[in-house]
């Protein structure tokens, strides 16, 4: 579903992403890990079209997001780490608005499904988004997300400022969005969610991809430890 | 792919708007903003047309009672009063103040300058406007500020509003990363922008359109002049508001930070609505100084003791020219003496010489106000500020057009009873229903268009230039 293949992109002098290449199949969520100014946003910028790459390609299902990013949006959703919204507006009226603003039209009914689906309180759905915690914001983003019924999840920092309990109902969530077939691409600092809630883990350091390993086939200490080997300063 | 019409973004930004409790609130405050000066505006157009009227109809009470006084004393029915009689021209015609109707304007409403009440009472008479000095209607570059009516609601208020209404209708979503995910959805940033933006244009415009129709017609007069000027105003208005509008995108294109859009947008409207105005005034007064009231004064003065030294040889020159002995014994009382013979005669080469310091005045506002035309170009709020004021009756032209036909108004009467004062004629009823009365022409139908055309062009220009600049600046926007 998503595919990025030899990366490069360079902001002045500062290389942000040096032949990055990734591949994330349908029905898989991938971690990127990486520290600071690693490149992990400015991959996301490129898959969302909103900077264009100095070399090598991206292809989201068929469609290059330089070439054509409008084509490249219409598949993906992209949920990022403050999930902001508008506070006058209510939850639903948040969704009923960026639905629109996907091409999608729901009903009443259809709309309060996503937000059901995406563990939002019924209480809440009605209530002004000024209102809301993080959590609940985060919650009418993936709504939003599932509203706009993407093949291509993307998604900068999705735990960041969450509770513990917050962040795991997030993992479950993604593991059933993925269950259904959806491509995830996550980009984290969190090694432990990491570890949870993904299928394919990529440690990217200065732009460029230093470790790759199945979730499934590793523990949480290994990921820490290959991370810090591969984050220490001159390696 | 799915596309996303404008109607439904545009229904959707609609109701987003008006779910915000602080929009409203704005909007209110403007509206109540509007209702006060329409209110300022219609009691001053209507005291304008009233005052007119009174003194119309007290003038015309007065003449009939002359009349019907006239027919009496004819008849045998009664004796005139020795400062009643209305056999004598002198008598009669000496009302220093005729009742003349205010030039026309489409919109008199827009201002409650008191300027357009004036000329309902002017020296018409033996006396003549210039016998007051009194700068009835001040320089253009004066009227720069002034009463709260809709002229300054509209163009030195409205872009606060329009500011308040839309400094953060991208920075905002930008500020808190929201502009990624709009971004990331099926439609253009620009898209969405323009559908914010169009929802405020068109509730600012309706609220602005809504109250100016509601004073249009509860003002007096209202016709199809009223309608045709509106439209015209209308349109300046739209452009107006359009040149705000699109400098708000122009600068959410640019801006990360909504407070620093908002600080952006209020120093451009300072620079464009208080700073540049009086930049222009300042150039228009610098261009074409003002006359010195204490210098007028002066002459005036010099003028007046100039003729009372040679008094007797200006009465002279008069009389022997009209072939009338001055010295007549008819007269009677010593008033009509002094008055036939010394005050008319004075009072007519007074007015020969005081007109030509009266034209310079007239040229040197008509020279302020084409200055001000031309810094229009550069300050939207003044050109709208202008426009208004032109279409409320306010242009110095159609003052100066006005006195034109003040003067023409002088010399008919002059015309008509001249020859009655200088041979101490009598008085007949044919005399009084003959009397010329005045009729305010409007100002020719060509000036009045090219010139309200080249205010809106000076806001057309701008509002085109920074829709262009805001289009391709929100083309290029990153989230």
């Amino acid at each position: 579903m998503l595919e990025i293949d030899n990366l490069r992109k360079s902001f002045g002098a500062k290389q942000a992403l040096c032949g990055l290449s990734i591949s994330v199949a349908a029905g898989n969520v991938y971690a990127l890990l990486g520290p600071n100014g690693a490149g992990k946003t400015t991959t996301i910028n490129v898959c969302l079209g909103f900077i264009e790459p100095d070399q090598g390609k991206v292809l989201i299902g068929d469609v290059d997001p330089a070439t054509d990013p409008m084509g490249a949006r219409a598949q993906l959703a992209y949920i990022p780490e403050n999930v902001t919204l508008y506070g006058a507006l209510t939850g639903f009226e948040n969704l009923d608005y960026f639905s629109e603003l996907a091409g999608k039209r729901y009903g009443r009914q259809d709309l309060n499904a996503f937000l059901a689906r995406a563990e939002l309180a019924e209480e809440a759905m009605s209530r002004q988004v000024k209102t809301y915690s993080k959590g609940m914001r985060q919650k009418v983003g993936v709504a939003i997300a599932l509203a706009k019924q993407a093949r291509l999840l993307l998604l900068d920092e999705p735990t960041s400022g969450l509770d513990p309990r917050a962040s795991h109902e997030f993992s479950i969530l993604l593991e059933d969005l993925s269950k259904e077939g959806m491509a995830i691409l996550m980009a984290t600092h969190d090694l432990f969610r990491a570890r949870e809630a993904a299928s394919h883990i990529g440690i990217m350091v200065d732009g460029a991809l230093k470790a790759e390993m199945r979730a499934e086939e590793t523990t949480s200490e290994e990921i820490e430890r290959i991370y810090l080997e591969a984050t220490k300063v001159g390696a | 792919m799915t596309k996303v019409s404008f109607s439904r973004l545009l229904r959707k930004e609609r109701f987003a708007f008006f779910r915000d409790r602080t929009n409203i609130a704005v909007l209110f405050i403007f509206l109540l903003c509007l209702a006060v000066a329409g209110w300022n505006g219609v009691r001053n157009a209507n005291l304008a047309e009233e005052t007119a009227a009174v003194a119309i109809k007290a003038d015309a009470d007065a003449f009939a009672r002359k009349i019907s006084l006239l027919r009496q004393i004819n008849a045998g029915d009664a004796e005139p009063g020795r400062w009643n009689d209305p056999r004598k021209a002198h008598q009669s015609v000496l009302h220093r103040k005729r009742p003349l109707t205010p030039w026309p304007a489409e919109m008199r409403f827009l201002s409650a300058e008191n300027d357009p009440l004036t000329p309902a009472l002017m020296e018409v008479g033996m006396a003549t406007r210039h016998t007051n000095p009194d700068p009835v209607f001040g320089d253009p570059s004066q009227r720069l500020d002034g009463p709260f009516d809709l002229i300054f609601v509209v163009a030195w208020l409205a872009p606060l509003i329009v500011i308040l209404l839309s400094y953060d209708v991208l920075a905002r979503d930008r500020e808190l990363g929201q502009a990624r995910i709009l971004a990331s959805q099926n439609v253009s940033l620009r898209r969405i922008v323009l559908a914010r933006l169009a929802v405020r244009f068109i509730s600012v415009s309706l609220v602005v359109s809504g109250g100016v129709a509601v004073a249009l017609v509860l003002s007096p007069g209202a016709g199809m002049a009223s309608l045709a000027g509106g439209a015209l105003w209308l349109l300046g208005l739209l452009l107006f508001l359009g040149f705000w509008f699109s400098l708000s995108a122009l600068v959410n294109a640019r801006s990360r930070n909504a407070a620093a859009a908002g600080q952006t947008l209020l120093a451009v409207w300072a620079g464009v609505t208080l700073i540049l105005p009086l930049l222009v005034g300042v150039c228009a007064k610098v261009a074409s100084p003002p006359i010195d009231r204490f210098e007028t004064i002066l002459e005036y003065r010099a003028l007046s003791n100039e003729l009372n030294h040679y008094r007797d040889e200006i009465a002279e020159e008069y009389f022997s020219a009209a072939s009338v002995d001055a010295s007549r014994e008819e007269l009677g009382d010593e008033y009509a003496q002094y008055f036939v013979t010394v005050f008319y005669p004075m009072q007519l080469a007074f007015d020969d010489k005081y007109r030509a310091i009266g034209a310079s005045i007239e040229r040197q506002r008509a020279e302020q106000a084409k200055t001000l035309r031309i810094g229009a170009f550069l300050s939207p709020a003044l050109a709208m500020k202008l426009l208004s004021d032109d279409l409320a009756g306010g242009a110095p032209e159609r003052r100066a057009w006005f006195l034109r036909n003040v003067d023409a108004y002088q010399d008919q009467w002059r015309a008509a009873f001249d020859r009655k004062i200088t041979e101490v004629l009598p008085m007949t009823v044919r005399d009084y229903e003959a009397k010329p009365e005045f009729a305010s022409r409007p100002e020719p139908f060509c000036a009045r268009w090219i010139r309200i055309m080249g205010l809106l062009a000076a806001l057309g220009l701008p509002a085109l230039i920074v829709t262009f600049s805001a289009w391709r600046a929100l083309r290029k926007a990153a989230p």
